[in-house]
């Protein structure tokens, strides 16, 4: 696995988000990401998690932390796994390693992917002045379209599924999602789908 | 487009409401101004009032620009500023080359 630190830089639940769409292993093959130790840990912790109920949210962090640390696992990778010092412990040390990490290097990253709306908002404060753009995981699946790596329909579902399985509810939270995004999916996705599609 | 200015008032019948806001001027040390504790409490009840779907309209509204922004944000408040922010940091985000973001 490779040290570098490449411009895109994701937490642990921004990777498990992705992980458990339809394009996770493209995605894998496609783009350059970087992570830190901390998140590692805690997809570990997840990983471990002994028999977790079929549909539950534990199987579902099981699930995407195993494809994740079998990524970053695997010996051909690109993807990149940096060490952050001192090493943040508590609930919130994923995203607090991103935070020490991007501020300590803001240079190498242009882009800074994480799940938590509250996160987010919290690191674009500490981030201010720095050229980084702070995001949720959706990004991650636009890139893949933004280089002709999948269509628009594909982008626009596995959108969708992203924001159904991480049960993004209300009109915030799918707004947010959305919010930026310059792929108009309404034309392309029926009614069965209005509930994760910005309203119009 | 809506006046948003504070010359417009808003009058509404009061009985024992008016009398307790008096009484509280008067006993209140330095009073109170009912005017401002009025503006403060409505904006609050209509915040609460405002469900998920008026919330929507009133956001889509906003964005077509048939709503001032000082209106929308007297009824969705902090949620605008979120939203405005997420929308700029991604639309920020998709203006970088794509390609510096693939595995060589």
């Amino acid at each position: 696995m490779a040290a570098d630190r490449h411009p895109l830089l994701a937490d642990t639940s921004a990777l498990i988000a992705v992980a458990n769409t339809e394009l996770w292993e493209l995605l894998c093959e496609t783009l350059a990401v970087t992570t830190t130790n901390v998140c590692v840990a805690e997809c570990k912790r997840h990983a471990n998690t002994d028999y977790p109920a079929a549909g539950s949210r534990a199987a579902y962090l099981k699930q995407g932390s195993q494809r994740v640390l079998t990524q970053l696992q695997d010996d051909d990778t690109s993807w990149s796994v940096v060490t952050v010092v001192p090493r943040p412990h508590g609930p919130d040390a994923g995203e607090q390693s991103l935070r020490q990490e991007a501020a300590a290097h803001p240079d190498a990253y242009s882009v800074v992917s994480l799940l938590d709306g509250e996160g987010r908002r919290s690191i674009r404060r500490q981030l201010a002045g720095c050229d980084i753009d702070v995001v949720g995981p959706p990004y991650l699946l636009y890139l893949l379209f933004a280089t002709d790596h999948i269509s628009k329909a594909e982008f626009c579902r596995a959108t969708v599924e992203l924001i159904r399985t991480e049960g993004w509810t209300g009109y915030e939270a799918v707004k947010g999602a959305w919010a930026g995004i310059p792929v108009d999916c309404a034309d392309l996705l029926g009614d069965e789908y209005d509930d994760a599609l910005p309203p119009h | 487009m809506s006046d948003t200015g504070y010359d417009t008032t808003i009058q509404f019948r009061a009985g024992a409401e008016k009398a307790a806001a008096e009484l509280l001027d008067d006993i209140h040390l330095g009073g109170v101004n009912v005017s401002e504790l009025a503006r403060v409490g409505l904006v609050e009840m209509l915040r609460e009032s405002l469900d998920d779907d008026d919330a929507i309209a009133v956001y889509e509204r906003y964005s077509d620009g048939e709503i001032d922004a000082e209106v929308a944000r007297v009824l969705l408040g902090d949620k605008l500023d979120r939203i405005e922010e997420e929308q700029a940091a991604v639309e920020s985000a998709t203006e970088r080359d794509p390609e510096t973001f693939l595995a060589e």
